[in-house]
């Protein structure tokens, strides 16, 4: 599964490329993950918008991306029903930042930055 | 002019009248699991989307479960799965010939803790957790060495 990454307003968005992050993407999410993000130091922000199914391989995947930030968080945004449901029923939207859209998520200007 | 024998009789929305039976059989390995979730979630398009995703996403954990624990990641076995979809309910059976669950029983309903320190954060155990959540009760039966797991979704709102 490829991550397309940009950069906005100093933070490093991250949108995977498949609708589905499920058993079968979840390693090479955790893999492209490491790869987007090794040396970064910006606030990172997963754009979830496009993705309308994942399982608990995916999520166990996401969470395993969390743990490659050391002390980073790892903010999310635009979850679909499916993957809001998911993140609620574990009550894992409990350790996430979770941002109804990208654009919640990135400040427009520079004073709005943290 | 004739009327058809009266489906307005029979106004239980669950009557086997509506009912559609279909099987499918999946390889594990490769796209297996995804490509028989596609069919299975073109089959109850006409459900209403609440329950399509929930059985999508049950579905998901008990094939993934079966590829990944009765099959030890195996490629090539088999899983056949029965799917009987009516207004509002869906049934599932799946079957397969691997090792058996542990203690011949389903692994019960139990949410891995998230007040815990970042490193030590699950990464797995949800699966059982969403299995049980969305089709309570589900049966697990092991006969003439093949697992048989039927679990069943409805509309109705799961309570906690």
């Amino acid at each position: 599964m490829n991550l397309i990454t940009k950069t906005e307003n100093g933070v490093l968005i991250l949108i995977p490329e498949s609708n589905r992050i499920d058993a079968a993407g979840a390693i090479g999410l955790k893999d492209q993950f490491r790869i987007a993000t090794d040396g970064t130091t910006e606030r990172v922000v997963m754009d979830l918008s496009k993705v309308d199914f994942m399982d608990s391989s995916g999520l166990g995947a996401i969470v395993s991306a969390l743990k490659l930030l050391k002390g980073r968080r790892l903010e999310l945004a635009g979850l679909t029903p499916v993957v809001a449901k998911v993140f609620k029923l574990t009550r894992m939207d409990q350790v996430f930042t979770i941002h109804d859209t990208v654009g919640d998520a990135v400040p427009d200007s520079d004073a709005n930055a943290a | 002019m004739q009327p058809e024998r009266a489906e307005m009789d029979d106004p239980d929305p669950n009557s086997e009248a509506v009912a559609h039976s279909h099987c499918f059989t999946c390889q594990t390995g490769l796209d297996g699991i995804r490509t028989v979730l596609g069919k299975i979630n073109d089959l109850i398009l006409e459900t209403g989307s609440d329950l399509k995703a929930n059985c999508e996403l049950v579905l998901a954990e008990v094939l993934n479960n079966i590829e990944e624990h009765s099959y030890a990641g195996q490629d090539g076995c088999k899983i056949d799965i029965h799917v009987i979809a009516q207004p509002g309910t869906i049934l599932v059976e799946t079957r397969d010939e691997g090792v058996p669950m542990p203690g011949l029983v389903v692994p019960e309903k139990r949410l891995p803790h998230n007040k815990v320190a970042r490193d030590a954060l699950p990464e797995g155990g949800f699966g059982w957790y969403l299995i049980h959540e969305l089709a309570p009760n589900p049966i697990y039966v092991r006969k003439d060495d093949i697992n048989y797991l039927r679990f069943k979704l409805s509309n109705i709102p799961v309570g906690h």
